[in-house]
């Protein structure tokens, strides 16, 4: 017989980890635009998860919980700094991403598109792209209108896709 | 790529697409022990409650975390149901008011409405730790002992949770008024800025209204958590 209550609860989280961090990690990385900064927040949110694991579990969408955590804890951390760290300049405790890692694994051409959207549209595309949330849980995680969930999605795109098409004819203009 | 006529799908698959290669190499055990020292720290800052210079209070810590949002039903006279990201109120009759405050409390004078709504007088206030009203109090007015019997607080989870005030407007004296603060706490622990934070509530009842805090130092006091506490 199975000793129910921690260790149970542990199992469940390690499972809810493994399957969900990566997602978790691109959703924060594309909203915040730092590769390390993203995965410092996520950790502890993922910490914070487990901390009240009890109530999390019970969450509608544990996965949009860590990232609207994570979310939040950036933009506390933003507050008190005053600025938002940058995408291409990391803070000078930054230590070197591994090669495996290395921003040359990324599509620069896109996050750099992302990156330039505002920041509820950056959060918006990346809950929906990389957590696959729909509309009213997505809403639900940014504590916004779904109607404004899809107006945001919408001129992201459009953005996106404005942005995208002169990047190429740059490119093509400059060979 | 030509990405003047791509759809959005199209879109939305190149921005998945740009981010595959990314994954989280943080090991879990690293995961799982932060979040014990989470739950440890808590345990201990529970019993530091910032209760402040406020008299006769109830007070509750509770660790800070994630919103929510919910859809408003509201209706006239002492009938109220209303539920917001950051609290809600429920009313089932005249003597009987149930406030919730989420893990993440927000817009208090929209609190302080809807309880008035409810038949109840009170004064709502979120208060951060870098604030300078946190050690305020009012002038002129006197805290009652009849505060146990028109609130009741309480949360559902000792570790982690929404905080309720069970109210008895009924049992409020004329005039008096029902003082809710929300303080903010932050407790800097973890390398690279981070840091948690911690929700602490005091519900007061006094016998008029406070009007204007006026500043004063802060009181150190240790309330232990999470049983509700009475200070005289």
């Amino acid at each position: 017989m199975r000793n129910r209550g921690v260790e149970d609860g542990l199992e469940e989280f390690a499972e809810f980890y493994q399957t969900s961090r990566d997602g978790c990690l691109r959703a924060v990385y594309a909203s915040v635009g730092d590769r390390l900064l993203a995965e410092e927040l996520v950790a502890e949110a993922y910490a914070r998860a487990w901390a009240s694991w009890r109530k999390v579990s019970r969450h509608p969408a544990p996965p949009a919980w860590v990232v609207r955590t994570a979310l939040n804890t950036h933009v506390s951390w933003w507050r008190r700094r005053r600025r938002e760290v940058s995408w291409e300049s990391r803070g000078s405790t930054d230590t070197p991403l591994p090669t495996t890692q290395a921003a040359s694994s990324v599509d620069e051409q896109v996050l750099a598109a992302v990156r330039s959207l505002p920041l509820r549209q950056r959060e918006v595309i990346a809950l929906r792209v990389f957590l696959d949330l729909d509309t009213e849980t997505t809403a639900r995680t940014l504590a916004i209108a779904p109607g404004t969930v899809t107006a945001h999605l919408s001129r992201a795109i459009a953005a996106l896709r404005d942005r995208l098409a002169s990047s190429v004819e740059e490119e093509t203009r400059s060979r | 790529m030509n990405y003047n006529t791509i759809t959005d799908e199209e879109v939305l698959e190149a921005v998945e697409g740009s981010l595959s290669a990314v994954s989280m190499r943080r090991p879990i055990e690293a995961i799982t022990t932060r979040g014990r020292g989470l739950r440890r720290r808590r345990r201990a800052l529970s019993g530091t409650a910032v209760a402040g210079a406020l008299g006769l209070s109830l007070a509750v810590v509770l660790p800070l975390s994630d919103a929510s949002s919910g859809q408003t039903l509201n209706a006239n006279g002492h009938v109220v149901n209303v539920d917001m990201a950051g609290w809600s109120v429920h009313a089932a009759s005249r003597s009987a008011v149930t406030v919730t405050l989420r893990e993440v409390f927000s817009d208090p004078a929209g609190l302080q409405s809807v309880l008035k709504q409810a038949g109840i007088h009170a004064i709502v206030r979120s208060v951060g730790e870098n604030d300078p009203d946190i050690g305020c109090s009012q002038r002129g007015v006197h805290t009652l002992s009849l505060v146990r019997q028109v609130v009741a607080v309480h949360s559902r989870d000792h570790v982690a949770g929404d905080q309720i005030i069970d109210i008895d407007p009924s049992a409020m004296p004329d005039g008096s008024v029902l003082e809710i603060v929300v303080y903010y706490a932050e407790a800097r622990v973890f390398t690279g800025g981070v840091t948690d934070r911690l929700q602490t509530s005091v519900v007061t009842l006094l016998d008029g209204d406070p009007g204007k805090c006026v500043p004063a130092p802060p009181v150190e006091k240790v309330t232990p958590q999470p049983a509700v506490s009475e200070r005289k």
